[in-house]
């Protein structure tokens, strides 16, 4: 077996010993970090002076949208790992081709958003704008991939 | 204003690199050799592809939204390549290790004539 294609089965035996698939554990782990998308759509809302009922903004609200974040992005890694290098950008129809569009820009996206929050020298607006479309692109990821595989494939692990 | 076009200059240029790399698929699954010998249990395939594979093409292989399997012969090496790399709205790596090669035992299985 070529050393290329020892990658592939490694990273199979690893991730099959918690899933039974490697889909499985990409669908699981993109809804994982959605719901920390959730958590840093909420708590960015809360920094931005909206949802007035959550803790007052400070330190909490801001470290919570930091990590939530950082974990968020942790566990797109493994997908990103499987998606790009494995399977690869694929068109065979509308939600695959969607799927791999997203997936390129996805951490592009993520990219340019952390430079925005690090450069205060921009306009106000850009930051959220940045923000949404990353979390826009990664809903679109889920709903093309995770739901697919849950309402079309099956429900578990 | 100016400054605006380095994320986006710098976003840019990932997404081109993240799509050279998906276009590369640098770790590719390898298809199985011709004439690799099926070493996966058809009894137990049954199962995992009643669990895994049954929604689209059917309870046994009879087809549904995705295309039938009984008594198209099909061997080995090409069910596993499918298996692996996907076709048309099927994702590659559906099952995989021991479940594919049980998987692949029982299509064979059902795809003969």
């Amino acid at each position: 077996m070529p050393p290329l294609a020892d990658v592939n089965e490694t990273y199979t035996d690893i991730i099959t010993t918690v899933f039974s698939s490697t889909i499985a554990a990409k669908a699981w782990l993109a809804t994982a970090a959605l719901a920390f998308v959730v958590v840093q759509l909420v708590t960015a809302a809360r920094i931005y002076g909206r949802l007035s009922f959550l803790p007052e903004r400070g330190a909490t609200i801001a470290s919570v949208h930091r990590w939530s974040g950082r974990t968020a992005f942790l566990l797109t890694l493994p997908v990103f790992f499987h998606c790009v290098t494995i399977l690869g950008f694929q068109t065979p129809g509308a939600r695959v081709a969607i799927h791999s569009l997203a997936g390129t820009f996805v951490y592009g996206v993520f990219a340019a958003k952390v430079l925005i929050v690090r450069d205060r020298s921009l306009p106000g607006w850009t930051l959220p704008v940045a923000g949404l479309s990353l979390a826009s692109t990664l809903v679109v990821i889920w709903l093309t991939s995770s739901l697919w595989y849950f309402t079309n494939v099956r429900f578990g692990f | 204003m100016r400054r605006i076009w380095r994320p986006v200059l710098v976003g840019a240029v990932i997404a081109l690199v993240t799509f050279a790399l998906a276009k590369a698929q640098i770790f590719e699954p390898s298809a199985a050799a011709p004439g690799t010998p099926v070493a996966g249990n058809a009894a137990r395939g049954e199962a995992v592809f009643g669990r895994e594979c049954a929604t689209c093409h059917g309870t046994a292989g009879e087809g549904g939204s995705g295309p039938a399997l009984q008594r198209t012969s099909l061997d080995a090496s090409f069910v596993t390549e499918r298996v692996r790399a996907g076709a048309g709205v099927m994702p590659g790596g559906l099952v995989t290790g021991q479940d594919e090669a049980d998987v692949v035992a029982y299509v064979v299985g059902i795809s003969a004539p």
